[in-house]
């Protein structure tokens, strides 16, 4: 209900106001193209599910949205101003100038990553005020006073002065949110943020993130999570062989997938879900089966 | 005679310490800038990184020695820099060589999804470097600089070429003397080992300890360059996590 009541909304400002936006986005490593003339955007509130099989590129997408890589071809905006286009040539200078640039543009967009990448250094009050002190330049007290209020957000005030290594995966990955969260991202990317996860870990997360999409923070995940997408996306982008094949509200892309692509990816996702149905059918089939070879025999 | 034997060693040894001391220091220090730099995002800074560690690692630390004592030696006295400190210099640039292809090693594996996270983060290269990198790897880096200084230490019996009186120029000294090669020798072997050993220990004590502590060995082992598909930390301690996993999902609201 909520997404469909959401998605109109969402697409509206979507056209108003793009948070990020890249048109012709492409990526090749070496010989190998990851990413070819991809267009992706995000409105302002948006929650955008980024779906597909691996290596698909979607990942490199999400890398590309703040520059953990550099593309190849393309041009990225960020709030309708040009923050880079490609492919391009810089002398040092301008290399020294971009670099500064760069850092700019990622301190406004948080990531969240599929194996945490904690600092296993420092204590989880530590790891999230980092960024806050060392790029903000907040002092030191107030960082941790508002790490601790965080932390204490996503349900870890026990483990404020514990390092990651002592933290179940769970644990690590509220750790990890509440640090992008600190730095008060306009955006916050989420590179498969359940994969890594024991399953009775994932539902802690999943409705962390939820409730962050409930207040209002743009996102955009690359996930296998159906039910979160279901649940809290308003847009899903299904990616295939390096292009956008398929952009759709979830609800739609479940009920009604237009591309062949489309489809068995989506069966490949809902295999487990049908398992029920499938082993019925294969038995009422099975019956039918050996009732027609018991009517030939008859 | 052993007595006399052993204190003519002793003030040998004095100098090859003095040379492992101050070769050691600078060795580590210019290293871990290099390797710091060759992991940077600048890439005319990492090129140049690269290509010194190839250049040094393919010449021979004696021949180098030898040119730099008989092609410039003198130059090198008349700017005020005396033979032990020219044997310093050209041990330095070559030992970083090696030592630096190791700390970038360490880099490259313990610390690329870290470096992600710094960046992500949008702190600057020197900030990652100096408050995540370098802390963070710092166990893996303990044990293996101390190996290196044991590396040093025995590296610098080749001064002995460039007439610097460390303790096995001593050594050879008390041979053309004595014309006892085997009991000099083996004298000159015990005390190499006296003062290895301990430093072995010292690391072997070392390691253990940064391993045991806040990093498990999961942590350590369950590393891969950027790009890699990396394994799930190895959790030793199973009975306890599970315990968290369930206080995990039934603390959730």
């Amino acid at each position: 209900m909520t997404v469909l009541t959401g998605s109109p909304a969402a697409s509206a400002s979507a056209a108003s106001t793009a948070i990020i936006e890249v048109t012709g986005l492409s990526k090749n490593f070496g010989d190998t193209t990851v990413l070819s003339g991809v267009d992706f955007r995000v409105g302002e509130g948006e929650i955008v599910c980024i779906m597909g099989r691996s290596g698909s590129g979607k990942s490199t997408l999400l890398r590309c949205l703040n520059l953990l890589v550099e593309p190849t071809a393309g041009i990225l905006r960020f709030r309708g101003v040009v923050t880079g286009s490609w492919p391009r040539r810089m002398n040092p200078i301008e290399a020294g100038r971009w670099r500064k640039q760069v850092c700019e543009h990622r301190r406004k967009i948080g990531m969240v990553f599929q194996h945490f990448e904690l600092f296993p250094h420092l204590t989880a009050v530590q790891n999230v005020a980092l960024g806050p002190r060392s790029v903000l330049g907040v002092p030191k007290q107030e960082a941790h006073a508002r790490a601790t209020d965080l932390l204490v957000r996503v349900g870890l005030e026990k483990f404020l002065n514990v390092r990651p290594g002592q933290l179940s995966g769970g644990q690590k990955q509220r750790v990890a949110i509440a640090r992008a969260l600190a730095m008060e991202p306009e955006l916050l990317l989420l590179d498969e943020p359940t994969s890594a996860l024991d399953p009775e870990m994932v539902s802690g997360v999943l409705d962390l993130l939820v409730e962050l999409a409930a207040a209002g923070l743009t996102m955009v995940a690359v996930t296998h999570e159906l039910g979160f997408a279901m649940q809290a996306a308003h847009r899903v982008v299904l990616i295939d062989d390096g292009q956008v094949i398929e952009e759709t509200t979830p609800r739609q892309l479940l009920a009604a997938p237009v591309s062949q692509a489309a489809r068995s990816f989506i069966r490949s996702l809902t295999a487990y879900h049908d398992l029920g149905d499938k082993t019925g059918h294969d038995v009422r089939s099975a019956g039918s089966g050996s009732g027609s070879s018991a009517g030939g025999a008859g | 005679m052993w007595a006399q034997w052993a204190h003519v060693l002793a003030s040998g040894l004095v100098v090859t310490l003095e040379l492992t001391g101050v070769i050691s220091v600078c060795t580590i220090v210019f290293s871990l800038l290099l390797a710091s730099a060759a992991v940077s995002e600048i890439k005319p800074l990492t090129r140049c990184c690269r290509l010194y560690s190839d250049v040094v690692r393919s010449i021979p630390l004696l021949p180098a020695l030898i040119f730099v004592y008989y092609g410039l030696g003198r130059d090198f006295v008349q700017i005020g820099v005396n033979t032990f400190w020219l044997a310093c210099l050209v041990f330095v640039l070559s030992e970083s060589g090696y030592q630096a292809e190791i700390y970038r090693g360490i880099f490259r594996s313990m610390g690329a999804g870290q470096w992600e996270a710094g960046r992500s983060l949008g702190l600057r290269w020197r900030q990652i470097v100096t408050r995540v990198l370098l802390p963070s790897c710092l166990p893996a880096i303990i044990p293996v600089s101390v190996n290196a200084v044991v590396l040093i230490l025995k590296d610098t019996s080749l001064a002995s070429m460039i007439t610097i009186q460390e303790v096995t120029l001593s050594a050879n000294g008390l041979v053309s003397t004595s014309f006892q090669p085997l009991q000099v020798y083996i004298l000159l072997a015990g005390f190499y080992l006296v003062v290895v050993l301990p430093i072995m220990g010292l690391s072997q004590l070392l390691e253990r300890r940064l391993t045991r502590g806040a990093r498990r060995p999961g942590i350590m082992l369950g590393t891969g360059f950027p790009g890699a598909r990396r394994p799930v930390p190895l959790d030793l301690t199973d009975g306890k996590a599970a315990a968290s996993a369930g206080r995990d999902v039934a603390g959730s609201p």
